[in-house]
């Protein structure tokens, strides 16, 4: 830890310490805020404080068993997580064009769901760090809908891994388009309590309007990407340029916005909500058509047999055995699996030496760079604009620090 | 117990361990619910008059039901421990009406989430700052034992830094697994002795 | 694969087109096995090699050495064509079976037509040292703190390189292969590197 023997430099600047346990700072984010009276001269964070070790874990656990270590690392959209590992190991194993259509469906609504999740938690905490308590409420109680689909698919709220390579971990249940579709009906008037609330508030706007502004070419030089690059004009999304998992084939739009401030992030990631409910219905539409066909790739080398089958056939059980013991094995090689997260670019990165565990494995935050970015976007202002611009980037420690 | 001196564990044919919590559960200990409260035994101070054991009472049943804990949040756990003071979990009706950012001002910490090794001596740094008394909640299976990560970044569990008075397993537990917790607090608080001998401090499990 | 509806020359469905994009120009075939924006350069640095590895996401790939890296990143960064506008991943890999075991990947994006390109360094010794590139990406700061906190590679012209993730007091470097999980045991559970199924 950095201690500081001094508070008080040679230029009559005040260093203050903010965090790493901060009700603002969105986890353990330690920043260390060079003040001149109310203004900051600099800005400094210091992070590490949620390091876990999940890549060196991951290199000592087999392919499959290493799904559950990636809900980790972002943790409020665990799905999107999911999804970009089991994208890269699919590259390496080469199946990627094979997926069925019905896994990717479910792949895609899951990941829009998710990203409501996060941008929810993202809304609730940000307007409560500025001083909103009540969309704080609100958007927990849509939060708890969608947790209840989580939950009635894969059993777990939050930590699902429900994704596996190859596919799915199981259909999903009866009535699951149902409640989806009930759920993405009602949300953009929910949407729309929100924008009542802190849209035109002028409390609000006076807090967020042309706070934490950050011109296109910082945002592309410190590698930000996301919202954050969106809000300087950048039209980035990672589901229009790479597209995965079938995201091609539906119809959305990408918004952006050239003011680049904390006003202009929020109003994107209100309108990316908008937009993830178009999503989902066009989703779920899908999802009713491809009713009955297979969530699971047909390749024996990575996926378990069924269970009916294993307990009548001794070779599904020794095949079941193989892969439970050792796991899928892939050629050696490397594979960048890149998505849209609802903070940016997040990838996985999978080096493959051949066995049946991850050479390496290397998640590309987005939060790690988004963070980087944030000293030019603080500069001159004020402390209360720190609370604004922290909680406009959308960071999570637990994939800037692994 | 009388004032003779006499301690009822050292009493031939007794069982020492009578009336001490243990962490198994075993079909002979009372209801796992409401923790017997630790037997005197040994020195003591003095009786505890009637007068005394009222107070005792009334002070337990009110620290219980108004305790305040700390924004400590530290990974996936305090996503689950906002929700549980959110809408449908609400932990304001169990007395915990804010969660408070100062230690200074908070009675309950609960360690929602993984300790890093960077992050113990901040955690033990805020435990001493918090002003007597006060109690741990370990929230999760990482800040129990470390969960899923056995490994060089994390402490292996919060109790090897802060003691801790209950545990709650998941990963993340629900919601209604950390009330649960809460409320076993609640009872050990109740139980506790606030005048006289000093407690030991004996961990509760959460069961759910 | 980068197959996106940007490289056939229509804008991308679903975003409003930014007045003064240029439009696109037409370019000379492809030699067969390289897109186009990777043959430029290898063209440009000769001793750029390709790596012969199952790079199975399909970004092109060229291994450079390390003296080479500032020149190839400033070009890459000014006069490619395309030019390249950020710097998307800086990550290091250890392989301690090579003779530079610390391989230190870059990926960079370039946003005319969306197309990628992958950058691979390796460095070993002692003291493995790589140029830093922080004042021609300013990106690169955190992760090249990162990869000296992990894998113990130093970048000459870093401002900053001090550790990152781990405490500052701390020693060893955590990704290394030679450096243990730092399991501690756990009764009735086998560690991870004993037993039939860890292989």
């Amino acid at each position: 830890m950095v201690m500081l023997s001094e508070t008080r430099t040679e230029q009559g600047t005040m260093i203050l310490n903010m965090g790493p346990q901060h009700p603002s700072t969105h986890g353990v984010l330690r920043l260390l805020l060079e003040l001149d009276g109310e203004t900051v001269v600099n800005c400094m964070p210091d992070v590490g404080f949620l390091h876990t070790g999940i890549e060196k874990t991951m290199e000592a656990r087999n392919y499959h068993q290493a799904i559950v270590l990636t809900d980790r690392t972002d943790y409020l959209s665990p799905l999107s997580n999911n999804l970009s590992y089991v994208l890269a190991v699919e590259k390496l194993f080469g199946i990627e064009k094979e997926m069925p259509a019905r896994a990717n469906v479910v792949r895609v609504i899951m990941c829009e769901l998710s990203r409501i999740g996060s941008h929810l938690v993202w809304l609730g905490t940000h307007a409560l760090d500025l001083g909103a308590t009540t969309p704080f409420m609100y958007c927990w109680r849509e939060r708890e809908q969608i947790m209840a689909i989580m939950e009635n698919s894969s059993g777990v709220r939050m930590m699902t891994s429900y994704f596996r390579i190859g596919g799915l971990c199981a259909d999903v249940p009866d009535g699951f388009a149902g409640q989806v579709e009930t759920f993405a009906r009602n949300f953009p008037k929910r949407v729309d309590e929100y924008e009542t609330l802190l849209s035109k508030n002028p409390i609000f706007m006076d807090r967020t309007r042309g706070v934490g502004k950050m011109s296109r070419e910082d945002a592309l030089r410190y590698g930000a990407t996301g919202p954050v690059l969106r809000s300087a004009g950048v039209q980035f999304d990672i589901r229009k340029v790479y597209p995965y998992s079938g995201y091609d084939e539906y119809e959305f739009d990408v918004p952006f916005s050239n003011d680049c401030d904390v006003y202009s992030r929020y109003m994107i990631r209100i309108r990316e909500m908008r937009e993830s409910v178009r999503i989902i219905l066009q989703g779920v539409e899908k999802l009713r058509d491809l009713d009955g066909t297979p969530v699971k790739v047909n390749n024996p080398r990575i996926i378990f047999p069924s269970r009916e089958k294993m307990h009548r056939s001794m070779e599904s059980l020794i095949h079941h055995f193989k892969l439970v013991s050792e796991g899928p094995v892939p050629p050696a090689g490397e594979a960048y699996a890149v998505i849209e997260s609802p903070r940016g670019e997040q990838a996985t990165y999978v080096f493959s030496d051949g066995s049946n565990k991850p050479h390496r494995v290397r998640f590309r935050a987005p939060s790690f760079f988004n963070l980087q970015a944030m000293p030019p976007m603080i500069n001159d202002g004020l402390v209360a604009d720190v609370v604004a611009c922290i909680g406009s980037i959308d960071i999570i420690l637990g994939e800037i620090d692994r | 117990m009388g004032l003779t001196g006499t301690d009822p564990r050292k009493a031939p044919g007794a069982n020492p361990d009578a009336g001490r919590m243990t962490l198994a559960a075993s079909p002979e200990q009372p209801d796992s619910l409401r923790p017997v409260p630790v037997r005197d035994g040994g020195q003591f101070s003095g009786d505890s008059g009637v007068v005394v054991t009222s107070l005792n009472r009334a002070v337990g049943w009110a620290r219980a039901n108004s305790i305040w804990p700390m924004l400590f949040g530290l990974a996936c756990c305090a996503i689950e421990m906002m929700a549980m003071s959110a809408v449908k979990f609400d932990l304001a009706r169990f007395g915990a009406e804010v969660f408070r950012a100062s230690p200074r001002q908070s009675d309950l910490m609960i360690v929602a989430g993984r300790l890093s090794k960077k992050m113990a001596p901040v955690l033990r740094q805020l435990y001493d700052q918090m002003p007597e008394p006060k109690w741990v909640l370990s929230m999760g299976a990482c800040a129990s034992c470390s969960g899923v990560y056995n490994n060089y970044a994390l402490v292996q569990g919060v109790d090897r830094i802060v003691p801790v008075d209950v545990y709650v397993p998941g990963c993340p537990p629900r919601p209604e697994s950390v009330i649960d917790g809460i409320i076993k607090l609640q009872a050990k608080i109740e139980g506790e002795r606030q005048f006289g001998k000093t407690n030991e401090r004996t961990a509760v499990f959460s069961g759910v | 694969m980068a197959t996106s509806p940007a490289q056939s020359g229509q804008s991308t469905p679903g975003t409003q087109t930014v007045p003064g994009q240029t439009p696109q120009v037409d370019a000379p075939p492809p030699q067969p096995g390289h897109p186009a924006h990777f043959q430029t350069l290898l063209d440009r640095f000769p001793d750029a090699t390709v790596p012969k590895w199952n790079f199975a996401d399909g970004i092109p790939t060229a291994a450079v050495k390390p003296d080479q890296l500032r020149e190839v990143a400033l070009w890459l960064r000014d006069d490619a064509s395309p030019r390249y506008d950020f710097l998307a991943e800086l990550c290091g890999t250890h392989w301690p079976e090579r003779d530079a075991p610390f391989e230190i990947t870059y990926i960079f994006h370039s946003l005319e037509r969306h197309e990628r390109v992958r950058l691979k360094c390796s460095t070993g010794g002692e003291t493995p040292t790589l140029p830093s590139l922080t004042d021609v990406w300013p990106a690169s700061n955190w992760p090249e703190r990162e990869v000296y906190d992990m894998f113990g590679v130093s970048f000459d012209g870093h401002p900053d390189l001090r550790r990152i993730l781990m405490p500052n007091d701390w020693e060893g470097h955590p990704l290394r292969k030679d450096f243990p999980l730092g399991e501690e045991p756990v009764e009735f559970y086998r560690p991870t590197d004993a037993g039939p199924a860890s292989t």
